[in-house]
């Protein structure tokens, strides 16, 4: 373990319910998370296991209602960022800690020039003339590859990669110590997908930064990131680093994840998908959330649900493992 | 051999915008042999999906012939299209805008058998539906639910047994697991794969997922703004790609082996516009192998070894 001035952000025991009609929708349940300067962390997991959840209480975006933040801590730079107050907050967003989301039409105004929506940031987080803020806005443009001529063009005038870049120049235009990227390239092509993910890598470095990129796609999280923490219902039940958590699965649904995917290299093989479906999140079961589908699980996994812990090289939340010698089966 | 049961000879569909012609579709030949899968690979805008469109007969061709049984249905009509629809059917990319909303998982799967006057009786259309969710792993307790109450994996399973319900000969899928979560993608492919070997039917596999393209078809086609740039073999194509642009792709997907990191190779710029394409290769502005030869005209699909056929003027 490092040194805990070495945290970027530090959540403990997070959890978020929503609020509605129907019943609570219990989106977290007690998130644990540190992050590292300068490192990348991949949080993967299926639709609704809590992956953006986590990332707009971070930002303190969760709607309200139906949201509420239950309990916890997100600590970043010796601050409690859900106590902090409204106008704090705001200074924060964007400046320190930025998003970029996966959908790059949606998010930038269309009516607005992609120049002046890169300025934008730069005239309400720092005292800066319009002049200026403009000259910094053209250089963020090239910085993520585009000609600053085009700074007076409107969103739609870009393609969908193009939008991205905007998106991450806006994003890094106050060289934030932490970066949120919820999907950013699932709505590209792959060529294009790996020329931006090339470009985030790269700047990463260059400003050196910390980053959460959030995803669903494995083969993302092994080419971008260092740690990876695999989430599922509203918990994270393994974590580690990338190298371990691939090559040494530990959870019975990262196994379930990995044998899921069709290679392009053993091709034909059946697969082998998790049976069922995540459990809905109104009504979690008793025990682990995964043990109904779950081809490991005994009497116990339906009783209690297994604190994340220690385990051979990474951290797993699993009861099997008290078991004497387990070992799961193995991927395909 | 096996018996052909779809070809398409010089498709071209073009389409009239404000600023000229759009090539979406420029010419491609390929055939289906009877219950084989054809992948159809490349990202947006190479002209996929419309080349599916084209095979369904949504919409209509500007040029070449699409025959099916060794019947030309480039142009028929009427009672002989509705015939032919029974024949060929569709599983759609978005199970959320492809349903009724305000139809039951029943009335859904009833359509295309009330369209044909498949069933005689309630009692045999009841046997019938539920015999087609049972194809289709639905349970029987969501007969009487709606669209909205069912997830996407099994919103995607309604689209698959509506599809089955005339027994056609050729199912084509548009990006049918693209919107689906990794486990649930991976059930309904192995229900395509399964059905497939059941009732020995054929696919057009529409897809950017070159993994997934991998996993279920027997050949596979790389299209570029409108072309066919390669056209191979599963195992050939994955193992020897030859054109530029599909080794591009090929190393552009990221794996998840993180101890054999792969050379990718970084194409540049973004596919150009198909709207009146010059007279010349339709990579050749982001080809890293680009010679002068690229810029003087289009290259033909030419049959460099048995079954693998590559439009590249340099390779």
């Amino acid at each position: 373990m490092t040194a805990k001035n070495d945290l970027v952000l530090d959540i403990s025991d997070l959890v978020v319910h929503y609020e509605t009609m129907e019943g609570t929708v219990k989106a977290l349940n007690g998130v644990n998370m540190k992050i590292e300067h300068g490192r990348t962390l991949g949080l993967v997991g299926e639709t609704g296991a809590g992956k953006t959840t986590t990332a707009l209480s971070i930002m303190r975006l969760i709607p309200d209602p139906p949201g509420i933040i239950k309990s916890g801590k997100i600590m970043f730079e010796g601050n409690d960022i859900l106590k902090l107050p409204e106008s704090k907050i705001r200074e924060l967003r964007g400046s320190k800690i930025s998003m970029i989301f996966q959908d790059p039409m949606t998010s930038l105004n269309p009516v607005i020039t992609v120049g002046e929506q890169i300025a934008e940031v730069y005239r309400v987080h720092e005292t800066i003339s319009i002049k200026q803020a403009e000259e910094k806005a053209n250089e963020m443009l090239e910085l993520v590859g585009i000609p600053s001529q085009r700074s007076c063009e409107y969103p739609h005038q870009f393609s969908g990669g193009m939008r991205q870049r905007v998106m991450i120049a806006i994003a890094l235009a106050c060289n934030p110590k932490l970066l949120i990227a919820d999907e950013p390239t699932t709505a590209l092509d792959v060529t294009i997908q790996s020329q931006v993910l090339d470009l985030m890598k790269e700047l990463i470095k260059k400003l050196d930064m910390s980053m959460i990129m959030i995803t669903h796609d494995l083969g993302i999280v092994a080419e971008v990131c260092d740690e990876v923490m695999v989430m599922y219902a509203g918990r994270i039940i393994e974590q580690g680093s990338v190298r371990n958590v691939f090559k040494n699965t530990l959870h019975p649904y990262t196994e379930g994840l990995f044998n899921s995917l069709p290679s392009i290299h053993n091709e034909k093989e059946r697969l082998k998908p998790i049976p069922g479906l995540m459990p809905d999140p109104i009504e979690l079961p008793l025990g682990c959330a995964f043990a109904p589908r779950c081809s490991y699980a005994d009497e116990r996994c339906n009783k209690g649900i297994p604190e994340i812990r220690n385990y051979d090289t990474h951290s797993v939340a699993c009861y099997a493992y008290d078991r004497p010698g387990f070992k799961l089966r193995g991927r395909n | 051999m096996a018996e052909e049961l779809i070809r398409v000879e010089n498709l071209k569909k073009h389409f009239k915008t404000k600023y000229g012609l759009l090539y979406a579709v420029d010419g491609i030949d390929f055939s289906i042999e009877k219950g084989k899968t054809l992948g159809l690979v490349g990202e947006s805008g190479c002209g996929k999906s419309t080349t599916g469109r084209l095979i369904m007969r949504l919409i209509d061709s500007t040029g070449g012939k699409i025959i099916f049984e060794e019947q030309d249905i480039t142009h028929i009509k009427g009672n002989e299209m509705h015939e032919l629809r029974r024949e060929i059917q569709m599983i759609f990319q978005d199970p959320f805008g492809s349903l009724n909303p305000r139809k039951s998982v029943y009335e859904l799967i009833n359509e295309p058998l009330r369209w044909y006057n498949v069933c005689k009786s309630k009692a045999e259309e009841k046997e019938k539906i539920e015999s087609l969710m049972e194809t289709v792993g639905l349970a029987q307790r969501f007969i009487n639910t709606y669209p909205h109450e069912l997830d996407g994996g099994r919103r995607q399973r309604i689209g698959v047994a509506r599809a089955l319900a005339l027994d056609p000969k050729l199912i084509v899928c548009d990006e049918p697991v693209s919107a689906l979560d990794v486990s649930i993608q991976a059930q309904i492919l192995n229900l395509l794969q399964d059905l497939q070997q059941e009732r020995g039917l054929t696919f057009l596999f529409i897809t950017h997922d070159l993994a997934v393209v991998n996993h279920l078809s027997d050949d596979v086609a790389v299209m570029y703004l409108g072309k066919l740039v390669e056209k191979a073999p599963v195992n050939e194509i994955f193992s020897n790609p030859l054109h530029p642009y599909t080794q591009a792709l090929f190393s552009a997907i990221p794996s998840i082996d993180v101890d054999n990191k792969r050379e990718r190779i970084l194409l540049k710029g973004e596919i150009s516009s198909p709207i009146n394409p010059p007279n010349e290769c339709r990579f050749a502005k982001r080809c890293i192998y680009v010679q002068d030869i690229c810029r003087q005209k289009e290259p033909e699909l030419r049959e460099v070894s048995p079954g693998h056929f590559l439009s590249c003027a340099v390779k």
